[in-house]
């Protein structure tokens, strides 16, 4: 483990370097000789948010460098550096984390991705939730987004794509909390159906995982998120073994753009050490025009200490191409172990990317 | 404390809001599906490696007198992505994300040695006349053409009927990709 920490260490290092030189056209020009290129975004995300439950106000989401790097015609490589954010915890580690080499095979052979990843579990692969309010149901499902591992992934056909991948299952920059590993495959099929584009997945993983309390949001909590023990029913912390459940998850996902519309959805199921667990998640996207859209969100998940129900609107704007503001609202009600949470949260986004 | 940290957030944005209006950043566009279009392309080829291309000042003002337009804000770098067999280079593939009536139009556009078109394809569009838009019918009409081609709706490309503006996105897009390749390369 403290070698791969090293290797992911030293993976940002080499990029953060071959990316620190004067200007991009510099760096494109010195990095031909040695056959790397490199790019860096940067991005920052604040947002307001108003709740009901915990604290209300400004916080800056993530102040951060996103640098992509291609080596030659056989690697390719990306780190996401946080430079400032007010996220905390395990939330934290949904969001960041990202550093992984991409090894690419001939055309039409299996590439192989080695280091920190999102993992192909449900629509994670295709839908970026990194930078939304909305987000799907994996931090309840999972318990980790991204994960340190490898991962093959290929084309069975034209249209048919496979993921399998191998993770340690205790998210970003922690060690492998029990030495067991996380197995995860995914196939999803591509289909124009007149004019609408379908994509329906299937995906299946088995492996240890953090389990959250559904009273709490991860995201959102930081550290004082709480897991949960399958025995006892007891919150613990977040570092905390006795919070961690052998899951099984199947899922269904799809992507359909229908006419201007486009409608995501994921059907969770599986259990934790034998106690069922299950969720569905839907989201309705319409365009009122280039810049302006709204979205709508439906969501439910249910595990062994309980569940919660929830919807949510909102909206967006492009003011240029590198601004997004968003607005939303979400309301959750949460039952676990007798008790009862209806929360309600205000949410408004500002994003530059530059 | 906390309204420290507000401040600091406020500040921050206010400050790049401002600074961001000149920065460089990487054109958007992601080449989302590069075994099948090279597939289709460029049959045989092997493999393909990332050149990124950033415009100096005079070369961003050549391709904005060329195409009539300013770039966009993301349009500070394009990739060319440089399609290789047996070691040597046997074309180009661009991406560029038009502005749709209801969101992005990701356009590919594979260029031989020439700079000819070989080939466009849509990767994600929301328009109303997808399937038409997608069709050979209407795609395939740039095949062919190079910088020395109006490519305009109404000139050299019959527009999908019902989708004219989506049409003349997907047009301006090629002949924006062929001024950036003829310019960069």
């Amino acid at each position: 483990m403290r070698a791969f920490r090293a290797l992911i260490f030293l993976l940002g290092l080499s990029l953060l370097v071959l990316s620190s030189v004067p200007s991009l056209a510099e760096a494109a020009e010195t990095d031909n000789s040695r056959g790397i290129e490199t790019v860096v975004k940067y991005r920052l995300d604040s947002r307001y948010m108003s709740q009901n439950e915990g604290e209300s106000g400004l916080e800056l989401m993530a102040l951060e460098a996103e640098i992509t790097a291609a080596i030659g015609d056989k690697i390719d490589a990306a780190v996401q550096v946080p430079l400032g954010s007010g996220m905390t915890g395990r939330g934290r580690g949904m969001h960041f984390g990202n550093a992984y080499f991409v090894f690419k095979g001939k055309i039409g052979k299996p590439t192989v991705k080695v280091g920190q990843f999102v993992v192909p579990f449900g629509n994670l692969p295709y839908y970026e939730t990194h930078t939304r309010i909305l987000q799907t149901l994996y931090p309840y499902s999972l318990g980790i987004r991204i994960d340190p591992g490898i991962e093959i992934e290929g084309f069975l056909d034209k249209d048919t794509e496979f993921q399998l991948a191998v993770t340690q299952g205790n998210g970003p920059f922690r060690g492998d909390i029990d030495g067991n590993k996380v197995l995860m495959a995914r196939v999803s099929r591509q289909l124009q159906i007149g004019d609408d584009d379908v994509r329906i997945g299937l995906s299946a993983l088995k492996g240890r995982l953090p389990v959250f309390s559904v009273m709490a949001d991860p995201l959102m909590e930081g550290r004082g998120a709480k897991l949960v023990q399958i025995g006892t029913g007891m919150l613990v912390e977040q570092d905390d073994p006795e919070g961690f459940a052998d899951k099984t998850r199947y899922a269904v996902d799809f992507e359909w753009y229908k006419g201007i519309d486009l409608i995501r959805g994921e059907l969770v199921f599986g259990n934790d050490q034998g106690r069922s667990a299950n969720g569905q998640w839907l989201l309705f996207e319409h365009p009122l025009s280039y810049k302006t859209s709204v979205v709508a969100q439906l969501a439910r998940w249910k595990q062994f200490s309980g569940d919660w129900k929830g919807w949510a609107v909102g909206l967006e704007h492009k003011l240029r191409d590198d601004r997004i503001a968003r607005v939303a609202f979400e309301q959750r009600r949460a039952n676990e172990m007798g008790m009862g949470m209806t929360m309600n949260m205000l949410t408004a986004q500002y994003i530059i990317e530059f | 404390m906390k309204f420290h940290r507000i401040k600091i957030v406020v500040a921050l944005a206010v400050a790049l809001s401002v600074a961001a209006t000149s920065s460089s950043y990487a054109a958007l566009c992601v080449w989302r599906k590069p075994d099948q279009d090279i597939k289709e392309f460029f049959p045989g080829a092997e493999t393909y490696k990332t050149e990124y291309k950033k415009p100096s000042g005079s070369q961003e003002k050549a391709i904005e007198k060329r195409i009539g337009t300013s770039l966009d804000p993301d349009e500070s770098e394009f990739k060319f992505y440089r399609i290789l067999n047996g070691g040597k280079q046997v074309g180009t593939i661009l991406t560029h994300l038009g502005k749709g009536q209801f969101g992005a139009i990701e356009i590919v556009v594979a260029l031989d040695n020439n700079a000819k078109i070989k080939g466009t394809a849509i990767q994600r569009d929301r328009e109303k006349k997808r399937a038409e838009l997608r069709s050979d019918k209407f795609l395939g009409q740039f095949r062919g053409k190079d910088k020395n081609d109006p490519i305009k709706t109404g000139q050299d490309i019959n527009p999908v009927p019902g989708a004219e503006k989506s049409s003349e996105t997907v047009a301006f897009s090629v002949r924006k990709l062929l001024v950036v390749y003829d310019i960069l390369n």
